[in-house]
């Protein structure tokens, strides 16, 4: 209950500051409201723009709210996303010239397995000693970054030799290939429709909500023969490899190449998306979907005012992320206290 | 009596969603008076103390302290005003030792930990209380906990003294030693409100009593002129059958078995080297005063907790009843969810793996009928369920289908004498279907009238064990209290 009565002060926080900054340009808010919707919705290039924008957005959210229903906090999106990346770069290099329907799964498949793997190990982290898997999943985002700016400097270095730090591009059989529609979507996107349908189905299984149940009281579900080491790993392998998956497909349906700005930030706004789509697939695909639009909406605002810039969208989304990080810590906080007892309980005895 | 009240209700109501917790009722609580507060589960005596306590605004009616109409904004101002509040669940920051927890109520703006330590050595020293001051609340016993709520309500001034069921939870040593507390209080001029289930236990103490039943006072009167059978009615509207004979069992092998366990828990006491054998058909009774490692026990015993040293022979088809009930419940969900929890992997309950939650409704509908938890409403969150109806929920819940091993911690906690019947009831007939009782209580005519052989924990040890039939009061006492038995006794 407190915390919808803060998520409701926070959004009507956001709309004044965003309305007070583009007023301060001199311009008027309706123009402004009539630019972000002709940038984000208007032409059917603008919509599949934004659509694009939105997929691996609804990809990380689902991964992340698998691993919120079992109480754990997961940061590391953008880590695992990158190590996804780097993995599926490293088994496409290694696996030559080969036909597209084996190089497009297999870099699938690397990509969740490197993005599992990294998110794994905060889950491993927390069974055995209890670390924060807050902490951890930040750190292991440093970690990650560094790794990929190694690499490109490195193994992964282009051989044809820019003085950039980025990877040989990848071949035109491991590029995913564009849906026949105006706009930049990919293949790939039809996959995320489908992921979307799944998640949908166990939003509302019963093995969720055993999930939930850990989450709350984890003597009831391990007593229905579901270990808290299960669902800890599972949970957090589920959501790394979403992560990951997010980073192949922008590895192979975006860029071409890997590069250290692979990420983009889609790891931290995926985390937003799942908390403002309140952890339910339709909502995260609406949040993805309002998220992206402010990425796409911004131009249209620069073109439709000529004095507004678009980086209003990038300041709107960062306002986005403090205004959830509030609503996250003070949804946490019962969580981290039960937590908290249970350590010192351990500790005193 | 002719004293003037310090604080009286009248004629206040309140109503959540659809149960009209309180009708109307008048309360008046006066200097130098223990008034006891009785009647069933959910007849709103512990919305009554939190009215007056500051935590709930009451719908119609109000308020008068010292004589004047007052609004109580919250409970810091209920406490500036002088009412403190021991209540059911505790308040008390588990991770802060006593004086902290005293300092965080503090409303000056220069808190001092000298004066406060100071404040509750007087009001410890004022009510006849030996306190453990700088021990984080949590490692304290319930008993411990209790008197240092007391004295922490103290030391903020309180003139009146609400005590939300303080007894429920402490054995007989610690229920005199509270009562004589109670009775020097009263007779220092604070006005103390009690509420318990214990008609006996209410004799020793109270002097006026007030009956609500369904929201309304049902009876008031003084507690000497009004016998027990009154009493009864005016909170049921009808007598409880008298407890049964215990029938003859056929015991079958051992079921749950303990040997040479060791483990640290929950409780400051550990649980030292306990060996313990239940077979099926078998209720085994544990008694100790609060906080002696029977909690740890029970967790062992439900397999919640694995010990650190010694073997556990137990079933997956355990029923656990915790001795804090939220820990078995999903408070922020429909009480139905927390209804199937035991048979959730039962294939009725998912359709094409997807969570029916419309059997779950059924299922819980039936549960509620059987174990009279009201509402009848599935649909209510858990937490929104009256304490006592949410212990008829997870007993029920635990108890349905003859489970192989039971462990029940306090299970008739908190419930009225018709409900605490009905339960006795459901451990016998689980006995007689074959289940493996193991009961941990700290209401001794409770373990006696159920148990077939009993154990008596002290300092985390098995300190006494004998049949029902050698049932010896003064023997359990001694060993309650960690004095030797003679050694006559031992078998």
């Amino acid at each position: 209950m407190r915390t919808v009565v803060i998520a409701a002060c926070v959004s009507v926080g956001l709309v004044i500051a965003i309305a007070v900054l583009a007023a301060s340009t001199g311009s008027d808010v309706p123009v402004i409201a009539v630019g972000w919707w002709r940038g984000a919705f208007g032409t059917p290039y603008n919509a599949v723009q934004t659509l694009s924008f939105a997929t691996p957005l609804v990809l990380v959210a689902l991964g992340v709210s698998v691993a919120l229903r079992a109480g754990m906090v997961m940061v590391g999106a953008e880590g695992q996303l990158i190590v996804g990346a780097i993995l599926a770069t490293v088994t496409l290099q290694a696996l030559g010239p080969v036909p597209g329907l084996v190089a497009l799964p297999l870099g699938a498949v690397a990509g969740m397995i490197g993005g599992g793997l990294w998110s794994t190990l905060s889950g491993a982290l927390l069974l055995r000693w209890r670390v924060n898997e807050i902490l951890s999943a930040l750190l292991a985002n440093y970690l990650a970054v560094h790794l990929l700016a190694y690499l490109l400097r490195t193994g992964l270095r282009d051989p044809a030799g820019a003085a950039t730090p980025q990877s040989a591009p990848l071949l035109a059989e491991a590029l995913i290939p564009r849906l026949p529609v105006p706009g930049r979507l990919h293949v790939a996107a039809l996959v995320v429709l489908g992921i979307v349908l799944i998640a949908l189905w166990w939003h509302h299984s019963r093995i969720a909500f055993i999930v939930d149940v850990h989450g709350q009281r984890p003597w009831l579900a391990s007593r229905l023969g579901v270990s808290p080491a299960s669902i800890v790993l599972s949970t957090s392998a589920v959501s790394g490899a979403a992560a990951g998956l997010a980073g192949w497909m922008q590895l192979a349906g975006v860029d071409g190449r890997l590069h250290p700005g692979i990420s983009a930030g889609i790891g931290f706004s995926g985390l937003v998306v799942a908390v403002l789509g309140r952890n339910h697939p339709v909502g995260i695909v609406m949040a993805a979907i309002a998220f992206a639009s402010l990425t796409t909406g911004a131009n249209g605002v620069q073109i439709a005012t000529g004095t507004v810039p678009a980086s209003i969208g990038a300041v709107a989304q960062a306002l986005l992320l403090l205004a959830v990080a509030v609503v996250v810590v003070v949804a946490r906080r019962n969580v981290a206290a039960r937590r908290a007892q249970r350590k010192d309980d351990r500790a005193l005895a | 009596m002719t004293t003037s009240p310090i604080v009286s209700l009248r004629a206040v109501s309140k109503r959540f969603a659809t149960v009209q917790a309180l009708d109307g009722v008048d309360l008046a609580l006066r200097p130098g008076e223990v008034h006891v507060l009785l009647g069933e589960n959910g007849a709103g005596k512990s919305t009554a103390t939190k009215v007056l306590a500051g935590l709930e605004a009451p719908d119609d009616g109000g308020i008068v302290l010292d004589g004047d109409p007052v609004v109580m904004r919250g409970r810091a101002d209920s406490i500036r005003r002088g009412v403190g509040l021991v209540s059911q669940s505790g308040s008390l920051i588990g991770g802060l030792t006593l004086v902290e927890n005293l300092l965080l109520t503090h409303t000056s703006w220069f808190a001092r930990r000298s004066t406060a330590v100071d404040m509750l050595h007087r009001a410890a020293d004022a009510a006849g209380i030996t306190l453990d001051l700088d021990t984080p609340a949590h490692a304290l016993g319930v008993a411990q906990r209790q008197l240092g709520e007391l004295a922490i309500a103290l030391a903020q001034g309180a003139r009146v003294l609400l005590l939300d069921e303080p007894t429920s939870a402490l054995g007989p040593h610690e229920i005199g030693g509270l009562f004589a507390r109670l009775r020097q209080l009263a007779e220092s001029g604070v006005a103390i409100l009690f509420i318990t289930h214990r008609l006996s236990e209410m004799r020793q103490v109270a002097d006026v009593a007030t009956v609500l039943s369904h929201g309304k006072v049902s009876l008031h009167g003084s507690v000497s002129e009004t016998d027990d059978d009154t009493l009864l009615r005016a909170m049921t509207g009808e007598l409880p059958p008298r407890a049964v004979e215990r029938p003859h069992r056929t015991v079958g092998p051992v079921l749950l078995r303990l040997a040479e366990v060791t483990a640290a828990g929950p409780e400051r006491v550990p649980l030292r080297s306990v060996s313990i054998e239940v077979r099926g058909g078998e209720i085994l009774g544990v008694l100790g005063v609060a906080g002696n490692g029977q909690r740890t026990l029970a967790e062992v015993a439900a397999g919640v907790l694995t010990p650190s040293l010694g073997s556990v022979q137990t079933s997956r088809d355990v029923a656990y009843v915790p001795e804090t009930r939220s820990d078995g419940l999903l408070p922020d969900m429909p009480a139905k969810r927390s209804a199937v929890l035991r048979r959730l992997t039962e294939p009725a309950f998912a359709r094409l793996g997807v969570l029916d939650d419309r059997a779950a409704g059924r299922f819980a509908a039936e549960l509620f009928d059987r174990y009279d938890v009201r509402p009848r409403d599935p649909e209510v969150p858990a937490a929104l369920l009256s304490g006592g109806n949410q212990q008829k929920l997870l007993v029920g819940r635990e108890l349905d289908g003859a489970p192989r091993i039971a462990v029940l911690h306090g299970p008739t906690q908190g419930l009225d004498v018709r409900a605490t019947e009905a339960v006795r009831t459901e451990i016998r007939h689980a006995a007689e279907e074959g289940t493996a009782v193991l009961l941990v209580s700290s209401d001794i005519d409770e373990v006696r009238g159920l148990a077939d052989r009993l154990v008596v924990l002290f300092d985390g040890r098995v300190a006494d064990q004998f049949d029902a039939a050698d049932f010896d009061a003064t023997r359990v006492g001694r060993a309650m209290a960690g004095l030797p038995t003679t050694a006559a006794d031992h078998q």
